[in-house]
């Protein structure tokens, strides 16, 4: 019996308590289940969240000691140095060891170490040293770059499909079906050997090429543009615009939820992936976020601390794109699917 | 530009030329990316190759790759664990999901948005990331998780979920949990939100429970979207790679292979055996058993189909 | 916004950033490419970030000597070589040999390979290997000489008798404890020869805390156990198995793991990892682990020399407070070591491999041995300080930055394995000279285990850690029934078999080793009919499994290496 089990008896006896109070609180108690429901969901979905912030501020030596944050209770217990009864407080070290700001108590010590030594850490290649900055431009340059590309040539394909009849659609459809059953990880070798012949081995083109149109967003596009008015496409073309314009100035417009989602969903599948880039690049210079980060993990090398740094840093970039498109990502997504 | 001068309403063929050039680039990449290397897949899979040799070995007993294949022991393994990750993600993360989206469909806008940005977020982290941010979550003793079931229900301090086989299958279960429901909630989200609101105060006066309401109005008006979800969810479990792999920290499929799934097989054959040959036998024979699900998922629902 | 970009303004910033990041990436790479010389003479590639700097002191020294001039192609005249050492992240390094030697488009010249990945490459006939045969080339060197270098590293980097890479290393397992928690334990380490008084010790401490146990830091109501064995890979396992005689595979790549001697390491593996009387529990590896030597959790970790420098860095505040000792020997009743063992198993290794694809074969070799077998003794005891990496070189270990006593690490007995007692005749410890004590375990002839690798080894670890889990789920379930050890033996025996059976099948379903055996067998007819017939291969027909099996023992036997 600990303080949780304080909490959740108590919450239950409220919810009881709501239930029994006739009107009002009867009333209430649903709402208060919903909120509460909620809110464990959403605190089992956040712990390894703010476990994942601790840990990044957390010494090495330290990351296991203590689940979330050092302890001050356990401080208070033992002090860092006996003839000092008072050093268990904690004390603030404007410029620790390593010149940066840390926190410091008997044992375990909250410091920036993992950030520095990530945003430092120079791999040395004959062409001079590699430093962090260049992995986030080379993560930003592949994600947009496959992003823009991506939504460009989907959407012109979905909208071939959406609002043209034509001999042969039923087909590419069926095709475009098929293929999203064979597993990606099929293409791997064949890509390997693609990649070699045409002489794109450590280059972008290996990654972006192969990853300039996929079949769920083409879907998606053709969902959405199936919902805009063929009339408006009609009046257009009687006014004598080209296939081309009616295609970029009136329906691409009009699908922007759809396009705010599916750039999300490209977005997070291009930076977070690991296998295409570890395969295809060898230069140092040249690596994404995460095959970089898995360098702090291996059987020889263990630094939890600085992969959990990187982490938080590389979720940083698609937490701001997810806030700023949330609304239109979710109408977007769904639109699509609606419809079945 | 010369006006188009037909006005009639038109048949198929009113622009034989413009929609294939919209699909000229799919069209493309799909020969290039896509065709070929499935031929050539197709091709390789009775063959042996040996750096820059290779052998056709066709059905010539032991040498034959879907023989091999088909006799052995992990391939079975692998679609064990496979269709239980897919039956677990169907049974235990889409009603959860499908729950808090109910939850989160009558609150008001403020909540909502600021839960669904809650319960979505798992999603941002990669699959890599998740993957070591979990093995050591799932240290035992001191990782965070055997912490919190300690202090929650008193059992499994010692719990070793990344060592023991009968516990990776459920961790990765777990960790998928956390990280897709929120994306699958979304999608319920906007089914919930066509369900017509006149049928459920309908209801309501009826005097229809809570349980009859969800039962017979809600859930068939969501049949479209939870039909697109449940689909979706299977072939993505069927394709499960990069978690297991990465939580393994590419150190093998766990003990006994418990974290071993079709797509790890493959790995496995084409990039730690080296046979190419046997990997894209794997491919073409996942392709095959995807394809027979989705015809039976569809199948299975029109069946039910509900007047 | 609309009329110029209609995906919308989110998309359209995504846009604006790619097209900013991709400038700066274009400039990145024109900077690389401004900066790169002429094609170098051999690109080295490795993964260690400790040897990049170790390496390029070699390299300039190399590169120095006219000796090592080469004749430039345009010019005709003497030049010094243009070496470019390139360090590549290690999972990235294999994937690119993969696909470099598949493709043979960019491959490096050397290679510096880490254990057990050569398998990889000697998936296929001979010939076809990648990588150079240096068989001949370091017999002339009197390379292959046991009083020259530790012979038994060759087998990491051999398949069927041809060495493909030298070997880096020798890294002989012995064992680190805690000298503070062994004194109050009272634990006698000159008594712990064998695994026999070992497991004996082991249980009598291996259990909960005393409540004294938190003055030496120790988290109450914690376990503690004897020793750190991992139970979810082979990391511990190799090495035992490795001392003890036994392995997955023999010199010629046949299954060689279905014994008796394997089948009673599973037994016993089982009995400490699981059951009342176990003695070890797995410490993990990182963070975990040095948090769980801090607090005691376990008493002795297995320690190769690289691990031993890792312990030092990472793990400070025991600085003068762990102590390093052999790793008990597997015994007979009497306390005699058994034949055919070894004083330790080793724990991992890199070895150096030229390409075929590399054209100035010659200076490669030349620069091998600069780095790795030629390099003068201090440049080795350089190494040494850094890494404590003990070099299979021999006349290495008597270099005096070898022999001197270490600031970090203690033992507890003197060089004749007796206990050292102060002057109130109390256990006490002092300062070990690591490069002696690594050394002293590598020297002897049953030194070092020799581990032999193929393309089937990581496939072999799956299939045999199989048999351990099965065995270990029998016993947790029957033990303390009576016979219970007889039906697990049993258990283990049937599954070891089984497993050699599939591995075996997976070996003759590689078409390209199928018949390579098969013409070495056809032309051993012609020369030698008597010795054929006993190693004749079962590739043509679908080979009885006791037929093979018998042919991979006496194989096994023959080829001396037991």
């Amino acid at each position: 019996m600990n303080l949780i089990h304080w909490v959740l008896i108590a919450v239950v006896l409220v919810y009881i308590g709501l239930r029994l109070i006739p009107g009002k609180g009867w009333k209430i108690a649903p709402a208060y289940l919903r909120v509460i429901l909620l809110l464990a969901a959403a605190f089992l979905t956040l712990t390894p969240f703010v476990w994942l912030i601790c840990s990044a501020f957390k010494s090495k030596d330290a990351l296991m000691l203590y689940t979330f944050l050092p302890d001050w209770n356990h401080l208070r217990n033992f002090p860092a140095d006996a003839t000092h009864p008072e050093s268990y407080k904690a004390i603030v070290h404007w410029f620790g060891n390593d010149g940066l700001p840390a926190v410091d108590g008997a044992l375990g010590t909250l410091t920036l170490a993992n950030f520095r030594r990530l945003l430092t850490d120079q791999f040395l290649t004959p062409h001079g040293p590699v430093y962090f900055w260049e992995y986030i431009v080379n993560s930003l340059f592949l994600s947009c770059g496959v992003t823009s590309i991506n939504i460009f040539l989907s959407s012109m394909a979905g909208y071939a499909l959406a609002k043209y009849r034509f001999k042969g659609r039923n087909i590419i459809v069926f095709i475009m079906l098929g293929s999203m059953m064979f597993p990606a990880m099929l293409f791997l070798a064949p890509l390997f050997e693609m990649v070699s012949k045409f002489g794109w081995m450590d280059s972008y083109l290996a990654l972006m090429v192969p990853s300039a149109i996929t079949v769920f967003g083409i879907f998606l596009f053709r969902q959405a543009m199936v919902g805009v008015p063929t009339s408006l496409l009609e009046s257009a073309r009687v006014d004598g615009a080209s296939e081309f314009r009616i295609y970029w100035e009136i329906t691409l417009p009009l699908v922007r939820p759809v396009t705010a989602a599916y750039c999300l969903i490209t977005f997070l599948g291009t930076w977070n992936a690991f296998l295409q880039p570890q395969l295809f690049i060898q230069s140092q210079s040249k690596l994404t976020l995460p095959v970089v980060l898995n360098r702090y993990i291996g059987m020889y090398v263990q630094d939890y601390g600085i992969f959990l740094a990187g982490t938080l840093l590389a979720i940083i970039p698609p937490a701001i794109l997810f806030f700023v498109l949330q609304k239109e990502f979710v109408a977007g997504l769904t639109s699509g699917a609606t419809k079945g | 530009m010369s006006a188009n001068i037909q006005k009639s309403k038109g048949g198929p063929d009113r622009h034989p030329v413009a929609p294939w050039m919209f699909l000229a680039p799919y069209l493309l990449y799909a020969a290039v990316f896509f065709a070929y290397p499935l031929l050539y897949a197709a091709w390789l899979s009775f063959h042996q190759t040996d750096g820059p040799t290779s052998v056709f070995v066709g059905f010539q007993g032991e040498y034959d790759n879907f023989m091999f294949i088909f006799t052995d022991p992990r391939f079975y393994k692998a679609l064990l664990n496979t269709t239980i990750y897919a039956i677990a993600s169907i049974c235990i993360q889409l009603p959860i999901a499908l729950g808090l989206a109910m939850l989160l469909n009558n609150s008001n806008s403020r909540m909502k948005g600021a839960f669904r940005l809650m319960i979505f977020s798992p999603n941002l982290v990669g699959q890599i990331f998740v993957g070591v941010m979990f093995a050591v979550i799932f240290t035992p003793f001191d990782g965070l998780f055997n912490k919190g079931l300690q202090t929650l229900i008193g059992w499994g301090i010692d719990k070793q979920w990344l060592q023991d086989p009968n516990l990776l299958l459920p961790g990765l279960i777990i960790i998928s949990l956390w990280m897709y429901v929120g994306y699958n909630m979304i999608y319920f989200l906007a089914g919930l939100q066509s369900v017509d609101k006149q049928l459920l105060e309908a209801a309501q006066i009826d005097g229809a429970n809570g349980w009859q309401t969800f039962l017979h109005i809600t859930l068939p008006q969501i049949k479209p979207i939870a039909i697109f979800v449940v689909i979706m969810s299977t072939i993505g479990s069927y394709q499960l790679f990069d978690l297991p792999w990465a939580l393994m920290k590419g150190q093998g499929f766990g003990p006994g292979d418990s974290a071993l799934t079709i797509v790890g097989y493959l790995y496995d054959w084409g990039f730690r055996n080296g046979e190419h040959g046997a990997a894209s036998a794997i491919g073409w024979i996942l392709a095959a058993i995807i394809f027979v699900i989705s015809i039976l998922q569809l199948k299975l629902t029109r069946a039910y189909e509900v007047d | 916004m609309r009329n110029i970009y209609p995906f919308g303004k989110a998309p359209f910033v995504i846009l604006i950033i790619a097209i900013i990041s991709g400038i700066v990436f274009c400039g990145m790479r024109i900077n690389e490419l401004r900066k790169a010389k002429e094609r170098p003479d051999l690109i080295m590639a490795f993964q260690a970030e400790i040897h990049e700097e170790l390496y390029r002191e070699a390299v300039k020294k190399f590169v120095e000597d006219k000796n090592n001039y080469i004749v430039d192609e345009k010019t005709g005249e003497l030049r010094p070589p243009r070496i470019i050492l390139q360090r590549v992240q290690k999972e990235v390094l294999m994937d690119w040999l993969q696909a470099a030697m598949q493709t043979g488009y960019d491959v490096p010249d050397l290679v510096e390979l880490l254990e057990g990945t050569i398998g990889y490459f000697t998936r296929g006939r001979i010939e076809n290997v990648g990588f150079v045969d240096l068989t001949e080339k370091l017999r002339a060197e009197e390379l292959l000489d046991e009083k020259n270098i530790v012979t038994s590293r060759y087998s990491l980097w051999s398949s069927r008798g041809h060495i493909f890479a030298i070997p880096h290393d020798v890294h002989p397992a012995g064992l680190c404890y805690r000298v503070d928690l062994i004194k109050k334990l009272g634990i006698d380490v000159s008594q712990l020869k064998t695994w026999d008084d070992f497991v004996r010790v082991g249980q009598q401490v291996t259990g909960e805390w005393e409540e004294t146990d938190k003055a030496l830091g120790i988290e109450k109501g914690s376990k503690r156990y004897m020793i750190d064995f991992a139970d979810d890979s082979t990391i511990s396992l190799q090495i035992l198995f490795t001392q003890r005689g036994c392995d997955f595979f023999d010199e010629q790549g046949n299954v060689a793991f279905n014994r008796p001697e394997m089948a009673e390491l599973i037994a016993w593996f089982v009995h400490q990892t699981r059951g009342k009387n176990l003695i070890s529990f797995p410490a993990g590896d990182g963070q975990n682990f040095y948090q769980a030597m801090n607090s005691g959790r376990q008493l002795f970790f297995l320690t190769p020399d690289w691990r031993s420098k890792q312990f030092s860095f990472d793990n400070p505040k025991q600085q003068g407070n762990l102590a390093l000792m052999p790793m008990p020997v597997w015994s007979d009743k009497d306390g005699k070591i058994l034949p055919h063992t070894y004083l330790s198993g080793p724990w991992g290794g890199s070895g150096l491999a030229i390409t075929k694809h590399c054209k100035n074969q010659d200076l490669a070799w030349k620069f091998a041995k600069f780095l790795y077998t030629d390099a003068t003794n201090e440049e080795f005891a350089y190494r040494f300080q850094k890494t404590n990496i003990l070099p299979p070189i021999k006349r290495a270990w008597t270099a005096k930055e070898l022999q001197e006593p270490s600031n970090f690490y203690m033992t507890m007995q003197d060089d004749n394995g007796n206990l050292l007692r102060d002057a109130e005749g109390n256990m006490t410890a002092e300062k070990l000279s690591i490069g002696k004590f690594y050394s002293s375990l590598a020297d002897k002839s049953n030194g070092v285990a020799p581990r032999y690798v193929t393309a089937y080894t990581s496939q072999a670890e799956t299939q045999f850690l199989n048999v351990y889990y099965a065995a270990r789920a029998f016993y947790e379930k029957h033990e303390g029934e009576k016979d219970v050890d007889e039906r697990m033996m049993a258990l283990i025996k049937e599954g070891l078999a089984e497993k050699a059976a599939y591995i075996e099948k997976l070996i003759r379903h590689n078409y390209f080793l199928s018949a390579e055996k098969e013409e070495n067998a056809a032309a051993a007819a012609k020369t030698e009919p008597a010795a054929a017939a006993k190693t004749e291969p079962s590739a043509e027909t679908n080979g009885s499994t006791a037929e093979t099996t018998d042919a991979a023992v006496s194989a096994a036997d023959a080829s001396g290496v037991y």
